[in-house]
């Protein structure tokens, strides 16, 4: 751990407060306007292509 | 859109494919927006190391990885910050404001019902169906929040197999079927006993502590919490006689 690895992670913890702080009342108000179904609909096309990336991955 | 913000924050002396501060900059996004998403946070995590050339089995990054996570979660304390002190304000309220105790020995009268009774549904929910026991956990853990359950609601205790200690604490019997960190808890419950302050453990076996106030009772702080029961008459009667009892 030098200097510089510890200013990475200290901007990535900022940052990442920061996002959430903004992110979980709009998620909320989101949610309640729109439900889960979207998510479902993500994970399954994000969860097919990791399939046929990984798959790729090995292959090659 | 990306490619080129990518390209343009290449680091030649850098062995992956950004600036390291870029990186993080990007990862603390990333994790911002899908830690309270439903969606994997960690997953995407390394999704986006990955297509950042970052080697996902170096140690450093691996710890990154998990650290920044904390980042976010410290966003959620900080929002709910007013919500949870909220939550914890009934035992305060009861502590530190006797004048509000009704019947004068207890503290707050919603305080601990509020609490137990949220851990009343929170035994019941946790009942399997019958005949499912096996799937989740222990039967004698199942047989405790039952009972837990079914004292705090007010109904009909089935038969216990266990006798219980004359010198329990404050809820007696229902203490006994508590989990540690509850049965803790309710010993410190703040009781209010000839208008002074004493734990629940305290005023259920004064004579421990050389104290000569008569003992509170499992039935009193049972029927206080949870009313008369059903087609019990001299409840009324038997709390103000309590009462009076507490206060000669």
């Amino acid at each position: 751990m030098n200097g510089e690895r510890w200013i990475v992670l200290v901007i990535g913890l900022v940052i990442s407060f920061i996002v959430a702080l903004g992110v979980v009342e709009w998620f909320l108000q989101w949610v309640r306007k729109h439900g889960f179904a979207l998510f479902a609909l993500y994970r399954i096309i994000l969860g097919i292509a990791l399939l046929i990336w990984g798959w790729k991955l090995t292959a090659s | 859109m990306i490619a080129p913000l990518l390209a343009a924050a290449r680091s030649p002396h850098h062995g992956g494919f950004l600036n390291p501060y870029l990186q993080s900059v990007l990862l603390g996004i990333v994790e911002g927006l899908t830690e309270f998403l439903p969606v994997s946070s960690t997953a995407h995590l390394r999704i986006t190391e990955a297509l950042m050339k970052i080697p996902l089995d170096d140690a450093y990054w691996k710890m990154y990885t998990i650290v920044i996570q904390l980042g976010a979660i410290f966003a959620l304390t900080l929002l709910f910050l007013a919500a949870s002190s909220n939550s914890c304000a009934p035992f305060r309220a009861g502590e530190w404001r006797p004048q509000l105790a009704h019947p004068p020995h207890f503290a707050h009268p919603h305080s601990i019902r509020l609490h137990l009774r949220a851990f009343a549904s929170f035994a019941q929910m946790e009942r399997p169906a019958p005949g499912q026991y096996h799937r989740h956990g222990s039967r004698a853990a199942h047989r405790r929040h039952r009972h837990v359950g079914d004292r705090l609601l007010g109904r009909s205790p089935r038969p216990r197999r266990h006798r219980h200690r004359a010198n329990d604490t404050v809820p007696g019997r229902l203490d006994r079927h508590l989990p540690n960190p509850f049965r803790r808890l309710s010993r410190n419950l703040p009781l209010h006993v000839d208008h002074r302050r004493r734990s629940a453990c305290l005023a259920r076996s004064p004579h421990r502590a050389g104290l000569q106030f008569p003992a509170l009772h499992s039935h009193h702080v049972r029927r206080h919490l949870l009313g008369p029961a059903k087609g019990d008459s001299s409840s009324k009667a038997a709390v103000a006689a309590g009462t009076a009892h507490m206060s000669s």
